[in-house]
């Protein structure tokens, strides 16, 4: 009355459609793994995943399989692997590290002077260079939420060429977290659209376009209902996409609350801050939100959540068309990376500590 | 008694200041949003705005003989607004009253002049010509089931005509008469105690019409049937009679004003009661702003009335022109109409975004646990055995008798007993009708509860129940009506006898004490039960939700505990007017009920823990009202109940030992425990099991009852 009205406020994203909650990451087959990150595949078949600061690689589904390709002294941060088999592998706080296919450090290979913090994806391009996102230039602590209440974040792509030459394509981002080359020829160019490419930008959860022309049309991919990180191609045209978290709206109107997550970053260790979390599992000073709350014990699968599980596949124009979920009573949460490995979806689960594998088959349409 | 004496120290503790009264602009405008008399702040406003206007424009308006002028016309034309307003009550209206108006005024003259009947005679039979005039209206809308608007149409015409056809034979006769009757005088010209006696007869009439709508059978009946006919009709009110009887005693009443018209006037013209009808109808609507049907409220429609009949005579006694006053009457009319509709609808709107008024709050920090805390230690709840899960529905407390039989509350109202040993059959002790929450025995090992909603309550050894009290003294600091008892939620009984207990919020419920927390304000209070006199006081006003009582074990001091500041205060109970004393603050999460331990301490259970996060925002209210105004409240920044435990403390509030679940175990939101022959019963209010958990080194003999009442 007389003015007094709330305005009017954006809407929120929901899970529907496509996105519909399912339980398919909670029923997945998994194997237990220690801090697993990124993912790719080798050129031979083989898959290689990140764990904690080493790499492993394993021919087939088996959690035996796994061997050790390499080690280093600091968290891997990214993964990415050549036709060839030279293989790249962002290191926190040291940048990154070229081994070729027989394990051997090829330091003159790419070798960039930019101080690169957490090359939290990497991704050989079709025309020869190495193309990284660099979430935490200044370091930091992994998911890099500082930068999901700044307003201009501090991440930035680089495009590095076999000789070192070094450009920065886009800089500013609210955590860079995934990487991709739209496919040549797709529905919506029609033609390739060399040097171009998009990155998905985690805390302002939407996937942007970057290059010389728009690889993707503008409408659409702002606004994602979770928070995205890698992004690979399917073997039958269109992407997968790995999401860390959903996103909330507690934690969308904090982002307007300046002062008071101020006060949050200066005040409180960034484990407890309201800000999305990559495990479900709990601690007594998290906090909580009051539909959360178990009722006779029981946690319900629609209750709000701070942590969630979500891999949504998108058609060759971006747009979703299925997803996998793990919901507020499961434990499958903070999914980091997710790629297509002979015909199924494989992702990796940095909540549970566990790598899932979802036959394509049995996907949710 | 215990042998434990509780140590001096508590006596000496630091004083909690509890404040004199809540001072919040957004309190007061909720505070009176939420009056019922607030519906009617528009016209009355108007009215107030209008005398101003008329006392600064006009000398001696309302100069005591310009006054008696006024209400001699206004009596009996607001006699036709309250017969208006019984018809508009029951869903109807009556468009013939100005019809009715002159016939009764004709009928009036008639008898008098001509037939030469005594004033006595005249008045009963100008009601009964009213009357009737209602009773064919009544019959036309409440036996045959017209519509009001057309039937009653249709006998504004006829009667308008019988009217015109009567007076043309009998008006040159009744002019030509010289009667005169002292009676008939007094009702036309005379005034008492300075005012006229028609004022008298209308303020009369409007007092009884008010007393029927509040505290009559037919008033209430009329009331239903206008606001809900079928649900009247359901609830076995005889609408069609209601509905006939309303019609008849309008029309009476309609009668009534015509004889004092007739008495004053001692003259009828052509012209008698024509637009009457739609006079009293604005009046109507800008009193109540529009037809409310189903509303009897009789100031709300007179104050409408005086708006216009003020307006309109003030207009006319500026020397305006009739047309004119016509024409500005109309638009100051719609005017208050739209800003009162508009009032109307936004005013719940406006009192739901004015209730929620967060105060800062900073907490006390959270105390050193060490290896006292969740997940460092042993999880020792999770060795519990689990009692009837999944057949009860959240028990808030557990109190165990002399025998063992275990007793708790459920949210659907019972308070169910479990006998001992086994505690497997639960049966329904006794049906509340409220939420049951904490519980006590009395010394004569009668069940003392306090149900949410209700009030406290006593139950017999049967199961029988009987309410204590259900009310306090009203504060004098508080707008609202405090009185009511809302949220009763934990007592304990003195040595003397005397019942001490919490409302833990006066301004929210059971389903909605979260909002309470986020509030952050002192909404609750304790109050104390006195068996031998059967008064109720107000303790101490405005604690922060205070929640569990328990009577210290050398029966001298009061623990009280307080969810939202995470502490737990003392009382002296010889000097309990002196407030509260600190006894433990800074606790790691929101204490629920606190009760008796065995060994001279006391056991505090845990509803949920703080986050560092929730604990930042109860510093900053402006958020959290924008919170609540931009976030559903399911996702809310809230207290994290999915963890909650036992924290044991010694008699003087050190922290002894703590008892967790596991992180998703099933004892998670504790909110009561009791002690009984060295094993501990858990409860909580979300949950549908009772924990049982055997405690290593507690005195296997002790039972609560025994060191309450010793036998």
């Amino acid at each position: 009355m007389f003015g007094l009205k709330a305005k009017t406020q954006p809407s929120f994203p929901l899970l529907d459609g496509p996105l519909r909650p399912n339980d398919a990451l909670e029923d997945a087959e998994a194997i237990p793994m220690t801090a697993p990150g990124d993912l790719c595949v080798a050129p031979d078949g083989a898959l290689m995943v990140s764990s904690g600061s080493r790499v492993l690689r394993s021919a087939d589904w088996n959690a035996d399989g796994f061997e050790q390709i390499a080690a280093f002294d600091a968290p891997v941060t990214g993964l990415a692997c050549r036709q060839d088999g030279l293989l790249a592998v962002g290191v926190e706080g040291s940048g990154l590290r070229i081994l070729d296919q027989d394990r051997r450090t090829q330091p003159q290979l790419f070798a960039t002077e930019a101080a690169i913090g957490a090359a939290t994806a990497v991704l050989f391009t079709a025309d020869g260079d190495l193309l990284v996102a660099d979430a935490a230039p200044a370091g930091g602590v992994y998911p890099y939420t500082r930068d999901l209440f700044a307003t201009r974040g501090s991440g930035k792509v680089l495009r590095i060429g076999e000789d070192g030459a070094t450009d920065v394509v886009a800089a500013d981002l609210r955590c860079p977290h995934g990487l991709v080359e739209p496919s040549p020829g797709e529905p919506s160019t029609g033609q390739p659209n060399p040097g171009a490419f998009v990155v998905s930008e985690c805390w302002a959860a939407r996937l942007k376009p970057l290059g010389p022309a728009s690889a993707m049309g503008t409408a659409g991919f702002d606004d994602l209902p979770g928070y995205p990180a890698r992004i690979h191609k399917r073997g039958d045209g269109g992407y997968v996409l790995a999401c860390l978290a959903r996103r909330d709206p507690l934690i969308d109107f904090l982002l307007t609350e300046e002062a008071f997550v101020a006060r949050m970053m200066a005040e409180i260790d960034q484990e407890f801050w309201v800000a999305p979390r990559l495990t479900a599992a709990p601690d007594y000073r998290y906090p909580a939100q009051s539909g959360a709350t178990r009722l006779f014990g029981e946690t319900k699968p629609w209750a709000p959540s701070l942590s969630y599980g979500l891999v949504v596949l998108l058609d060759d124009d971006f747009s979703p068309v299925a997803s996998l979920h793990s919901r507020a009573n499961g434990t499958r949460h903070g999914i980091t990376a997710v790629i297509e490995w002979r015909g199924d979806i494989v992702a990796v689960s940095k909540g549970s500590g566990e790598l899932l594998r979802v036959k394509q088959t049995g996907t949710p349409a | 008694m215990s042998s434990t004496d509780a140590p001096t120290s508590i006596s000496t503790r630091a004083r909690l200041k509890t404040p004199l009264a809540v001072v919040s602009f957004r309190r007061v405008v909720s505070d009176l949003l939420n009056r019922n008399w607030i519906e009617g702040a528009i016209p009355f406003i108007a009215f107030f705005i209008l005398v101003a206007v008329v006392l600064t424009t006009t000398d001696d308006y309302f100069s005591l003989s310009n006054l008696n002028t006024l209400t001699r016309y206004f009596s009996d034309v607001a006699l036709v607004l309250l017969a208006m307003l019984l018809v508009v009550a029951i869903g109807g209206i009556d468009l013939s009253v100005g019809s009715n108006y002159a016939l009764c005024v004709l009928a009036s003259l008639y008898l008098f002049h001509i037939v030469e009947l005594p004033t006595f005679l005249v008045l009963p039979l100008a009601i009964l010509c009213g009357a009737a005039v209602g009773l064919i209206n009544g019959i036309l809308t409440g036996v045959l089931g017209c519509g009001a608007l057309l039937a009653t149409l249709g006998t504004m015409i006829t009667f308008r005509g019988l009217f015109v056809i009567c007076s043309q034979a009998s008006l040159v006769e009744i002019s030509t008469s010289f009667r005169a009757d002292p009676v008939w005088d007094f009702f036309g010209f005379d005034d008492f105690f300075g005012m006229p006696f028609s004022f008298w007869i209308f303020a009369a009439v409007a007092v009884v019409l008010y007393l029927m709508f509040r505290h009559s059978r037919f008033g209430w009946h009329i009331l239903a049937v206008g606001g809900n006919r079928k649900a009247a009709r359901h609830a076995g009110v005889p609408i069609n009679r209601v509905i006939l009887l309303t019609y008849v005693a309008a029309g009476a009443l309609v009668g009534f004003a015509g004889f004092l018209y007739a008495a004053r006037e001692n003259s009828a013209g052509s012209d008698t009661g024509v637009g009457l009808e739609f006079f009293v109808l604005t009046g109507l609507v800008v009193g109540l702003g529009g037809f409310v049907p189903g509303r009897g409220s009789v100031f709300n429609a007179l104050i409408g009335f005086a708006t216009i009949f003020l307006l309109n005579n003030a207009l006319r006694n500026a020397g305006f022109r009739g047309d004119f006053v016509q024409a500005s009457m109309g638009f100051i009319l719609v005017a208050v109409l739209a800003i009162d509709m508009k009032y109307r609808k936004e005013r719940h709107r406006l009192l739901a975004r004015a209730y929620l008024d967060p105060a800062p709050l900073a907490l006390a920090p959270v105390m050193e646990l060490g290896d006292l805390a969740p997940g460092k230690g042993a999880n020792k709840l999770a060795e519990a055995t689990l009692i009837a899960a999944g057949k009860i529905d959240g028990p808030e407390d557990v109190i165990l008798d002399r025998e063992g039989h275990l007793y708790c509350g459920t949210r659907d109202g019972r308070i169910m007993r479990l006998r001992a040993p086994d505690y497997t059959e639960v049966e329904t002790f006794a049906k509340t009708g409220g939420r049951p929450l904490g519980m006590a025995f009395d010394a004569e090992d009668r069940l003392v509860v306090c149900i949410a909603g209700m009030g406290l309550y006593r139950l017999s050894g049967a199961g029988e129940i009987e309410r204590l009290t259900s009310q306090t003294a009203r504060s004098w600091t508080s707008l609202e009506d405090d009185r009511a008892i809302r949220m009763a939620d934990d007592l304990d009984i003195a040595p003397d006898g005397r019942i001490f207990f919490s409302d833990a919020t006066k301004r929210y419920e059971m389903e909605t004490w979260a909002v309470d927390l986020l509030e952050g304000r002192p909404n609750g209070r304790l109050l104390c039960y006195d068996p031998k006199t059967g008064a109720t006081t107000t303790v101490c006003d405005h604690l922060h939700f205070p929640n569990g009582v328990c009577v210290s074990h050398d029966g001298r001091h009061l623990l009280v505990v307080s969810t939202t500041l995470c502490s737990v205060m003392s009382f002296d109970l010889d000097r309990i007017e002196d407030g509260p004393r600190e006894f433990i603050t800074g606790l790691p999460g929101y204490p629920d009920n606190i009760n008796r331990a065995s060994d001279g301490g006391y056991w505090i259970a845990l509803a949920g823990m703080r986050s560092p996060a929730l604990d930042l925002a109860m510093q900053d209210p402006a958020l959290r009202v924008r919170m609540a105004k931009r976030v559903p409240p399911t996702n809310w920044l809230f207290a994290n109940l999915n963890v909650g435990g036992v924290l044991k403390c010694s008699a003087n509030g050190t922290i002894e030992d703590a008892y967790w679940d596991a992180p998703e175990g099933p004892l998670y939101m504790i909110t009561s425990m009791r002690e009984h022959r060295g094993a501990l019963f858990l409860a909580g209010v979300l949950n549908d099991k009772i924990g049982r958990l055997a405690l290593t080194g507690a005195d296997p003999a002790w039972t609560a009852p025994n060191s309450y009442w010793p036998r």
